[in-house]
């Protein structure tokens, strides 16, 4: 803390008093102490996995799962990378993310600027049926979709999934990109048609530029929704080649490995990317929030 | 002779829903000429310069520029440049990629357009700028941006869409300066809306007034100060507004009876009325010469004095209230008597019914 160099001491004191004061206050103690807690609740799973991840197989037979491990043992950790061929995975997951972000990101776009800038006739209408598509659960539709990607010859493809979950997260998508577009400088979209520019120019040369954080922040969304997605991947991804790390991280229940510390290499395995990813956009995310999505 | 006419406006209409903007108007613009529409705020200027722009479409009339019909004509295929209220740049590009746009979307080649675009910075003084970004330049600056945008594309014709009303009192001064000489230098039509009166009289070469949707009257600009032709535009036009006194004929003919409510008084004027005939006498600030009591037409007691140190503004405490102006410093203060002294020539006369000029 700097302390600028008072020419009476008075105004010291009084500054000191306050700040005293603050740190006496019993009510941020209360409010500190429930943070803490629910801290340690947040990151007790994630503890639990690195625990029992890094724990040979007889010591969790032996000390259970909250027993520290006398020695860091990377065998579990090296038998799951292997034997469900995580770098594969990884990829699988890398591209279907990163494909749903981006055909997310423009499906929206289109039809948030068709229903926002362009103001179609039954845009209200339009945009109740897509606050349904948002609260639709997978469950209910995940037989029309397997039959669809059946009969398309789509099934087990990573395009069948990177099509639905485009198409399903657009819905949220579109949804906000249309109430941020409404609000957009009406007089900006003037002086570009004035200027000679199509609609389509001018989404291109001035609506997009002019929206990238909250693209961004948006697009971060969908690859981070994505990336944990099971259901859907797991009906529509049968061979292994094709399986995300969500899947290969639920198929360590129920099959032939039951083991625990296995099952919690996997979920240390699953759970490291998207801290790495949450860790490089985090910027993005609060910066879009607070700036881009607002405006 | 058509071809002299740069927009022509015939029978323009123009419906919101159940509001009736624009009522049966009609306008012809030559070639060329400043005009400025000006009206107090829902009167129907920006919608006017707005259809001309195509930025709203006309529900009815024909709309023409250099000859041909543009009712239908999307804005991007009339050749017309707007300077908006707000400015309007793109914030994501530089001054440079803001005035050559309009050149990338015709896919005139980069070189020529950021050759044209050092031309047109010379000219609004822009040229250190170009670099910069619509944030970091001054209102002013952001102005004349808009305004070379607008150059740039050498259009047939300009509009201005109250283009000043967001700057401050000194800055505004100076750019009317500016855009007059520009004008002068393009030799281009220019159509300017302002709420602003001093600003279309100073600035415009043929002055339009408008009032719900209609053209209460147009001309130049004196002649719209010197002869309006009806009481709108004679306390719409001048600063400070025009004093209106309820008045009868007096049974000569050649005399007013001014009605102050409890207090009449008798007042000269230059023509013959027809007795008794009940109308509105205008009389402008300006025009009322103040002299010592007794020696004028009539006295007035002075309610309250302003001055600015080079006018006098006094207030007489009359039914309805007499505003004089006088361009000298004046020793009187509130409380005393003055006598009033008006040129019959300066006195207008409208319809009590009809509010038009007699």
């Amino acid at each position: 803390m700097a302390y600028s160099v008072l020419s009476d001491g008075t105004t010291k004191a009084r500054a000191t008093a306050a700040a005293d004061r603050a740190r006496r206050d019993p009510m941020r103690w209360v409010v500190l102490a429930t943070l803490i807690l629910l801290l340690a609740f947040t990151l007790f799973p994630f503890f639990l996995a690195l625990l029992n991840a890094v724990k040979a197989s007889a010591e969790y037979a032996v000390g259970g799962p909250l027993s520290i491990p006398r020695s860091i043992d990377l065998t579990a950790i090296e038998k799951f990378w292997t034997v469900s061929d995580f770098s594969r995975k990884l990829l699988n997951s890398l591209v279907i993310s990163l494909g749903v972000s981006v055909l997310g990101v423009l499906i929206s776009l289109f039809n948030a600027y068709a229903i926002g800038v362009g103001k179609v006739p039954g845009s209200r209408v339009i945009l109740v049926v897509f606050l349904l598509g948002i609260m639709v659960p997978q469950e209910s539709i995940i037989y029309p979709l397997y039959y669809m990607a059946k009969a398309s010859g789509l099934y087990d493809t990573q395009l069948s999934v990177i099509i639905i979950f485009a198409v399903l997260q657009s819905a949220f998508g579109t949804y906000l990109l249309s109430t941020v577009l409404s609000t957009f400088p009406k007089e900006i979209l003037e002086a570009a048609e004035m200027d000679g520019s199509t609609h389509w120019k001018t989404l291109w040369f001035v609506v997009v530029p002019m929206l990238r954080p909250t693209l961004m922040v948006l697009g971060t969304f969908f690859f981070i929704w994505t990336w944990n997605e099971f259901l859907i991947p797991l009906v529509m991804l049968v061979s292994n080649n094709n399986q995300t790390v969500s899947v290969a991280m639920g198929l360590t229940r129920g099959q032939n490995m039951s083991d625990p510390v296995l099952q919690a290499s996997a979920a240390f395995l699953g759970i490291i990317p998207t801290v790495i990813f949450f860790l490089i956009f985090q910027r993005t995310l609060t910066r879009g929030i607070a700036a881009g999505a607002v405006k | 002779m058509s071809q002299d006419i740069q927009i022509e406006l015939l029978g323009i209409e123009k419906h919101y829903g159940a509001f009736h903007a624009l009522k049966n108007v009609n306008l012809s613009i030559p070639k060329g000429t400043f005009v400025a529409l000006v009206g107090p705020s829902g009167c129907g200027k920006s919608t006017l310069l707005r259809s001309l722009a195509g930025l709203e479409k006309i529900t009815g009339g024909t709309l023409k520029i250099a000859g041909k019909v543009m009712n239908d004509v999307p804005p991007r295929s009339r050749d017309i440049a707007m300077v908006f209220q707000s400015y309007a740049l793109y914030p994501h590009m530089t001054v440079e990629q803001n005035l050559t746009y309009s050149l990338k979307m015709h896919g005139v080649p980069k070189a020529e357009a950021k050759q044209k675009a050092e031309e047109v910075a010379v000219i609004t003084g822009l040229s250190r700028l170009l670099d910069r970004y619509p944030r970091q330049l001054s209102g002013g600056q952001r102005q004349r941006v808009a305004m070379g945008r607008a150059i740039i594309r050498n259009p047939q014709a300009f509009l201005f869409d109250e283009p000043l009303s967001n700057l401050d009192a000194a800055l505004r001064v100076s750019m009317r300066k500016e855009i007059r000489s520009l004008h002068d230098r393009l030799g281009a039509t220019f159509v300017y809306v302002t709420h602003d009166q001093v600003e279309a009289m100073t600035m415009a070469d043929h002055v339009v007034v408008m009032r719900d949707g209609i053209i209460e009257q147009q001309g130049a600009p004196l002649e719209l100060y010197d002869r309006p032709a009806n009481r709108f535009v004679a306390g719409f036009i001048g600063s400070p507004a025009m004093n209106f006194i309820p008045a009868i004929a007096a049974e000569d003919g050649k005399c007013l009876i001014l009605d102050f409510g409890a207090v009449k008084q008798k007042l000269a004027i230059s023509r013959a009325i027809e007795p008794g005939r009940t109308l509105v006498a205008g009389i402008r600030p300006e025009h009322i010469g103040v002299v010592a009591p007794g020696e004028g037409s009539f006295d007035v007691p002075i309610a309250f004095v302003e001055s600015t140190g080079s006018a006098t503004f006094i207030v007489a405490e009359t039914q309805p209230e007499l505003t004089i102006v006088e361009t000298r410093r004046d020793r009187v203060k509130a409380g005393d008597m003055i006598g009033i002294s008006v040129d019959p020539d300066q006195i207008h006369l409208f319809d009590a019914s009809t509010d038009r000029l007699i």
